[in-house]
């Protein structure tokens, strides 16, 4: 079977039985957990924290006055 | 057929850059809207931005540190931080593809015909040298007396910088011409210098010195949203690679820290079927250009 055939017959991956094989699945299986969902949730907590410290405020004080740094000049 | 990452890229530079009654105002945006930071890379003192600027945000955080403490306020810099995190947590550096107007330049800078050229892949690790010093490290520790630091990465460095508010805003407000020395004439140096480049390579950008995608690119292997290779498909022709923005051979790993997750090489390069992605660890793919031909002529 060549490439050419073998790109024509593959199937659907329903589970993770059917990527076996695949390094990168693998990796997934393991990493695919909880990890990324406590990750968002931590950061979604650091986010609201940081709102909650009045930092929105502090954004927009700097985003409206020209940054003459940022242009190179100051 | 339109592109739609294309589409979105374009969508997303006029959101960030919508306020087109500068030249009568003859100054930046200062509405409510400037309290949001967008995801790319779009200098704040753009006279069309509506957005701020994450870096100039994170590093205005870290060089008023020491002010914030003794008045009490305690600003860290939390609110950027928790998006940045919050955004890389859930798709890693996909913002670089999608949304951030630099990148949409850099790919559309990169379309001019001429002979093109490779960047050396351990450039790529300056980036986080970049995030590390010019973001955290001087504006944090290098303060003046009062305890200010400064914006190491704006004043020094950044191109996105002196293209959307050093250049318009000099002839926006002719007396700020006045100011320009040799701080100016070096960023615009830089600005030119990756200019030049962007026409030979892919998005040097993005590859080398960009700090926020240095940041993203930190989530990329443990995001929600993944890159999944399979290599039982793969006849690593190096169609990938070719079509890559960033010149990623995918085959060498599925979520390298340089992936934007543009799918460019799942939705137009791969005929084998050999990339997908995960959400949620659900393993999804999508045929690529070959599959989807075959499937509609049988």
């Amino acid at each position: 079977m060549n490439s050419r055939q073998k790109s024509t017959n593959f199937s659907m991956p329903v589970d993770g039985k059917s990527l076996r094989g695949s390094e990168e699945v693998g990796d997934v299986e393991t990493k695919g957990g909880l990890i990324p969902y406590l990750m968002v949730i931590l950061f979604l907590l650091i986010l609201v924290a940081g709102v909650n410290a009045g930092e929105v405020s502090a954004v927009w004080e700097k985003a409206i006055t020209i940054c003459l740094s940022c242009m190179g000049v100051g | 057929m339109i592109d739609i990452r294309r589409l979105i890229q374009a969508v997303s530079v006029l959101l960030c850059n919508a306020w087109m009654l500068f030249p009568f105002t003859k100054n930046i945006y200062q509405g409510k809207l400037k309290s949001i930071c967008v995801p790319g890379l779009n200098c704040y003192s753009c006279p069309a931005a509506t957005g701020a600027c994450p870096l100039g945000s994170l590093q205005t955080f870290f060089a008023g540190i020491r002010p914030s403490f003794r008045a009490g306020s305690y600003h860290v810099g939390l609110y950027v931080v928790g998006m940045l995190g919050l955004i890389g947590g859930l798709v890693g550096r996909m913002p670089c593809a999608w949304v951030c107007p630099f990148g949409f330049m850099q790919e559309l800078i990169y379309k001019i015909p001429s002979q093109k050229i490779e960047i050396p892949r351990c450039l790529s690790w300056v980036k986080y040298g970049v995030l590390a010093l010019f973001i955290i490290v001087f504006p944090l520790m290098i303060v003046d007396a009062f305890g200010y630091g400064e914006n190491w990465f704006c004043k020094y460095i950044c191109p996105a910088g002196t293209l959307e508010a050093g250049l318009p805003l000099s002839f926006l407000q002719p007396h700020l011409r006045e100011l320009w020395g040799t701080l100016f004439y070096g960023k615009l140096a830089i600005l030119v210098l990756l200019l030049v480049l962007m026409v030979y390579t892919r998005r040097p950008f993005c590859r080398v010195l960009c700090p926020l995608g240095a940041i993203y690119s930190l989530f990329n292997k443990v995001s929600v949203f993944r890159m999944v290779h399979y290599p039982d498909r793969c006849v690593r022709c190096g169609e990938c690679y070719r079509n890559c923005p960033m010149g990623i051979k995918f085959y060498e790993g599925a979520n390298q820290s340089d992936c934007i997750r543009c799918l460019q090489c799942l939705r137009k390069s791969c005929k084998y079927g050999a990339i997908g992605f995960t959400i949620n660890g659900v393993a999804t793919i999508i045929p690529g250009p070959e599959e989807k031909t075959e499937a509609g002529s049988g």
